[in-house]
């Protein structure tokens, strides 16, 4: 075994007798249907506020980086995707793929859990993983009608958004972020 | 005319003249024969009174609507006097445009007078003729086609996306699990006791101290 994978085995402990369960970091969670959790999440989008959702992303960031070999920042690219992904399996966020669009940095996640429509609570969760494993605030746009998320500074994401609601692809919203006017 | 009235006007001429033959001093009645007037307005009975009278009173009854003495007729009222004279700068306004006037009507008289049919024509004549006319406005159109026009733009760099090929980075395909996710603590779950006795038990248990 090496330590370049994430080891799953022992995840979560399951104490029938006091009716709880714990991860291996000790934070007591619940398990939740799939169909309990989107109607929470929809009444959480339409309020505007996503706090709960970026925060359980942060935790998220904080299990991963503590499964780490190294600081995330000193490993490969492969080798911290590979540990968030892991993560996120665990808590069945759905399967989580890194690409590179030129300078953009892009998440893909599949098998996602039908919640909200625009998908802003992944977004607001990969944003709480990627800021906690970047060490800087960074913010998830998804891009319309994809499964995709592109990783922009917080400043511009509502430009960003409005771009991909408006019908951008992502390869144009890369064009427009790698043109010398955005920057 | 009557010869009443023509005896009459006549008397008045007469009465006029004399007044006009008489000396400037005449005209005025000394100061005391005012007086005595005052004095005694029945000395002179023909002199007008000169006693103040009441005023009549008016009375609004309906009655006197009717007015049975016509009234006088209405005094012209006289206007106050206009100065007709120049003011300064009209006088030099005045001065400039005769001299002005003066030079034109020279040059004028020195120029040779041309024939000018339009000017020499009746004013009438001039009036009757129809006016020019006007050229029919045609209906807006746009000049060139929406399609042509964009055709004309200079062309402008289409801001095609670059071709950029995703560089897809996949996360290690996971290793087998040496031991399952999950990790039973315990796997039996406590006897439940649901007698009466046990849940009154539990629930004192359960009361905050």
């Amino acid at each position: 075994m090496t330590d370049s994978q994430f080891d799953p085995g022992g995840f979560f402990q399951f104490d029938l007798a006091h009716g709880r369960v714990r991860t291996r970091g000790g934070a007591r969670v619940l398990v939740l249907a799939e169909n309990v959790l989107a109607p929470l999440i929809v009444t959480a989008v339409q309020s505007g506020d996503l706090t709960a959702i970026r925060t359980l992303g942060s935790q998220l960031g904080s299990i991963v980086s503590q499964s780490l070999p190294a600081p995330a920042n000193s490993l490969a690219p492969q080798v911290v995707v590979s540990f968030a992904g892991s993560v996120m399996s665990l808590y069945g966020w759905g399967r989580l793929r890194l690409e590179q669009w030129g300078g953009a940095l892009v998440i893909a996640v599949e098998g996602l859990p039908p919640l909200d429509e625009d998908n802003l609570a992944v977004a607001a969760l990969l944003g709480g993983i990627f800021s906690t494993l970047c060490s800087a605030e960074v913010a998830c746009v998804p891009i319309a009608r994809t499964t995709k998320y592109i990783v922009v500074d917080p400043r511009i994401a509502e430009q960003v958004w409005a771009w991909s609601k408006s019908g951008d692809n992502l390869a144009t919203i890369a064009s427009k972020l790698s043109s010398p006017e955005a920057s | 005319m009557t010869q009443l009235q023509l005896d009459k006007l006549s008397a008045l001429l007469l009465r006029v003249q004399e007044n006009r033959r008489a000396p400037r001093g005449a005209r005025r009645p000394a100061a005391n024969v005012v007086a005595r007037a005052v004095a005694n307005p029945a000395a002179t009975p023909a002199a007008p009174s000169l006693v103040e009278r009441p005023a009549p009173q008016l009375t609004l009854a309906e009655d006197d609507f009717s007015d049975k003495t016509p009234a006088p007729p209405p005094v012209p009222m006289r206007r106050p006097s206009i100065d007709r004279r120049a003011t300064p700068l009209e006088m030099a306004v005045a001065g400039e445009l005769e001299q002005q006037l003066a030079a034109a009507s020279e040059a004028r008289a020195i120029a040779a007078p041309q024939a000018d049919a339009r000017r020499d024509r009746d004013v009438t004549e001039v009036r009757r003729e129809p006016a020019p006319a006007r050229p029919v406005r045609e209906p807006m159109a746009p000049l060139v086609e929406a399609q042509s026009l964009q055709a004309l733009a200079p062309p402008q760099a289409p801001i095609a996306p670059e071709l950029i090929e995703p560089r897809i980075i996949e996360p290690d395909p996971p290793r087998e699990i040496a031991r399952p996710i999950a990790q039973v603590m315990s796997k039996h779950a406590p006897p439940v006791d649901a007698t009466f006795g046990a849940m009154l038990k539990r629930s004192l248990s359960l009361r905050p101290h």
